[in-house]
């Protein structure tokens, strides 16, 4: 077995910030990459000053929201408005196979940091720009706050209940959705690069990643002409299919029944009342017909039982079933996440021992070995002087200077 | 630009989109099927509305770039053939319950010894390990327990799913991230591996913020409905206006964008003037009256204009606004037009060429876009055993006659 890091020997050049740009990199941190996350005292990373903190205190340091996105990287400090900053982030990409970055459109260019001017000095470097809309097109420039991938395509109006206005998701589910393309964007070039020896440009956008998510519904569009409703929590293929109430406060059990097995199996956990003999219920296509009286019944049902008594019954005879689980669940009990260290306790030098979060995917020869965040310009001595070799009195004078505010 | 990999897909509907990925970037993706079809071909929506395995919507939306082959798995004969497959085979994608490969002998450890450099990537609910490895499961229950379910919705609704699978996209797109990660480890080592994909925590890291707050602030969070819940006053972010909906906002943090609604409001004139200050530092410590008042002036001048004319709006005053798009919305976007996102794929047998989205990302090197139609059941059957593992037409035709393939 190899304990070697997958990716170790690939450095990225990571001027990201805020949440889609750092998920990507955190993946290739995660697995062995040196990523050099290049932040600015100046203009801070709107992660750093993103809730909560730890111990209530706004701090670049004590952000978790910070900490859970930035898993493994190194952190300098590099004033990119300063002549100087400019020409170091130059000698560091010479240093670098990827750079990163999501900006608004336009403003890495504007800094001398485009792919062609990149691409001068270092033929075969591999960029990659994320943004909503993308680099090209008359909207390239068009800035909107976390929810406008969601928005924009679709997923948006999808989600709620057939009855009432959608309702958005209950996080910024485009920074959670892009950052996976991008990295197998990134993935693919870096393989690309191993073949050819060539770089390239990628350009990623919060839209056309969430597109992928409702391709269904698009080819509904444009093969029926057909707008598909909001559904609430029911699906067209299997019945019962929703969430049922349960004894305590907002605790709730999700039952998905597909076939008659299941149902057989729910009906046996339920102990055969009288009413799953009617024929209304019988079927898959009957019991869709019947689903509104179908639900009600099953929820007088479950409302008596504690989500967790009602799930183990269920699993018991086939049932596709589970709590409706708050963080607390997650954190402090789920015993699957336990046992797959999907939490990992790690030491923070200022928040202290915490959870970081590990990939969802398990690779039996390379696992990923994820260390703690960085503070605000932690690795500006080893980047500046013994990667980049900037001399001592040199470092000084540009530290006077400003260059690495 | 992978199309000198092999790529052998056993999945169900959990895992389509994995396969999809690969076939977009190039890879050569063999779709296994029973002789019977794909059970997942029940699943609409439907061509035309013909509930058809050869006419579903969702089977093309994730199967298109593979080649499409049918195999029973369950017969000695089968597992031969398959086992023959998988040695010229650089990965294998499946999502059946853990043990199940094993039992039929196909499992990673037996598939290795023959061929040492494929790698194995693995989508299940749960993992391959841990006590719920072998639970039953879906989207919505694997939703529900992730905890996305909780703070997804109306507070007076039960917790509410998101849009179609979320849960089995998430998860095929980590898979495709996790496989890309074992080609590299392949790259150095020469050894392929096995990827371990769970499904639940695919959904449990998109929560990305309520596990954080509860172990640091011991706060759990609530379905809002269309409120922003972060900041010190939870926020609308639904505005219904003329022709649908938009989502905007009051961001304290940024009085730029709500001046300039201000500003225009008072411009137009039609809804009266606001009588609260409008300079940057009063905006910031908007009270809770303050922003009711604002909110439903805002409200009220939203219901007077169409999508078109606020999303205008919004890139010339830069307002911050995005129009909640239905999928006719998304069709039309002009930057998706522009950037040449769409494709029409031809599907001869329906006479037809059906749009699909193009592609993940833009680049200037790697292929990556859709290339054609899923397969039909078998449809490559005589192009792959017959051309590329040399069987007869007396072979394939018995093979046939038996239900092996």
């Amino acid at each position: 077995m190899s304990t070697r890091s997958v990716l170790e020997g690939i450095r990225v050049l990571d001027f990201s910030w805020v949440g889609a740009g750092p998920l990507a990199t955190k993946y290739l941190a995660d697995f062995g990459a040196q990523v050099i996350k290049v932040e600015s005292r100046k203009h801070l990373d709107l992660g750093r000053l993103s809730a909560p903190f730890k111990g209530n205190i706004s701090d670049p340091d004590r952000s978790l929201f910070f900490l859970h996105s930035n898993t493994s990287k190194l952190s300098i400090t590099l004033n990119l408005q300063h002549p100087k900053g400019i020409k170091i982030a130059k000698k560091l990409v010479l240093l670098a196979d990827v750079v990163m970055e999501n900006f608004a459109p336009g403003v890495i260019e504007n800094m001398g940091l485009g792919y062609h001017h990149l691409k001068q000095i270092k033929p075969d470097i591999i960029m990659a720009s994320s943004s909503i809309y993308g680099q090209t097109g008359p909207k390239a420039r068009f800035r909107g706050y976390g929810n406008a991938g969601v928005a924009i395509s679709g997923h948006y109006v999808s989600t709620g209940w057939p009855d009432r206005d959608p309702v958005s998701p209950g996080i910024a589910y485009a920074d959670v959705v892009q950052p996976l393309f991008t990295v197998i964007a990134l993935l693919a070039a870096l393989e690309y690069k191993e073949r050819t020896g060539k770089g390239q440009y990628i350009d990623t956008t919060q839209i056309e990643t969430m597109i992928q998510f409702i391709a269904p519904a698009m080819l509904d569009y444009f093969a029926n002409g057909h707008i598909q409703k909001r559904m609430g929590n029911r699906c067209s293929y299997a019945c019962p299919h929703g969430v049922f109430p349960c004894e305590g406060e907002d605790r709730w059990c999700a039952i998905a029944v597909f076939d008659d097995t299941e149902w057989k199996g729910l009906c046996q956990v339920m102990q055969d009342p009288e009413w799953t003999r009617n024929a209304k219920f019988a079927t898959l296509s009957s019991r869709k017909e019947n689903e509104d009286e179908l639900e009600s019944l099953i929820g007088q049902w479950t409302i008596d039982y504690k989500a967790e008594d009602l799930v183990t019954k269920l699993q018991g005879t086939g049932v596709p079933s589970g709590v409706v689980q708050d963080a607390s669940d997650l954190v402090d009990r789920d015993p699957q996440l336990r046992v797959r260290q999907s939490f990992i306790r790690l030491e923070h030098p200022v928040i202290g021992e915490c959870n970081h979060p590990a990939p969802p995917v398990k690779l039996s020869k390379s696992s990923a070995q994820i260390k703690t965040s960085p503070c605000l310009g932690q690795h500006n001595d080893y980047v500046y002087t013994e990667l980049l070799g900037i001399p001592g009195e040199e470092y000084v004078e540009l530290l006077n200077d400003g260059v690495f505010e | 630009m992978l199309k000198h990999y092999r790529v052998i897909d056993l999945t169900d509907e959990k895992g389509f989109l994995c396969g999809k990925i690969l076939g977009d970037l190039g890879a050569d993706v063999i779709k296994v099927e029973k002789p019977s079809g794909d059970p997942a071909r029940r699943i609409g929506p439907f061509y035309n509305n013909t509930s058809d395995p050869e006419k579903s919507l969702h089977w093309f939306a994730f199967n298109s770039s593979k080649r499409g082959i049918t195999l029973n798995l369950e017969t000695g004969e089968g597992q031969e053939i398959f086992r023959k497959l998988s040695d010229g085979a650089d990965v294998v994608i499946e999502s059946f319950p853990p043990g199940y490969m094993q039992r039929l002998g196909l499992g990673y450890e037996a598939l290795s010894v023959r061929n040492p450099r494929l790698i194995m990537t693995s989508i299940t609910p749960f993992g391959q390990t841990g006590p719920y490895k072998d639970d039953k499961a879906s989207d919505i229950t694997l939703l529900a327990m992730s905890g996305l379910m909780r703070i997804n919705g109306d507070s007076d609704k039960p917790p509410l799913r998101m849009c179609l699978d979320q849960s089995y996209y998430l998860a095929s797109a980590h898979a495709a991230v996790g496989t890309f990660l074992a080609f590299h480890h392949r790259v150095t080592s020469g050894e392929g591996q096995h990827v371990d994909v769970s499904i639940y925590e695919c959904a449990v890291r998109a929560n990305y913020r309520e596990p954080v707050r509860w172990e640091h602030e011991k706060a759990l969070g609530h379905r809002m409905g269309n409120l922003f819940p972060w900041g010190r006053i939870p926020r609308r972010q639904l505005w219904p206006c003329k022709d649908g909906y938009v989502t905007w906002m009051i961001m304290p943090e940024n009085p730029k964008a709500t001046r300039a609604f201000i500003e225009w409001i008072e411009e137009e004139g039609k809804v009266g003037t606001w009588k609260g200050v409008k300079d940057d530092a009063s905006l910031l410590k908007l009270t809770q009256d303050d922003l009711s008042s604002l909110e439903g002036m805002i409200g009220k001048f939203i219901s007077t204009h169409t999508i078109e004319e606020l999303e205008t709006a919004s890139v010339t005053k830069g307002l911050l606004l995005s129009p909640v798009n239905n999928v006719d919305g998304v069709a039309k976007d002009e930057n998706l037009v522009s950037r040449g996102y769409w494709k029409e794929i031809e599907h001869p047998e329906l006479g037809v060429a059906i749009t699909y989205p193009g592609f993940t990302f833009l680049s200037d090197g790697v292929e990556n876009r859709i290339r054609f139609r899923a397969p039909l059941i078998g449809e490559h059957n005589q192009e792959i055993y017959g051309e590329e593992l040399g069987f007869t037409k007396e072979m394939i035709s018995t093979l046939t006659k038996r239900g092996v393939i």
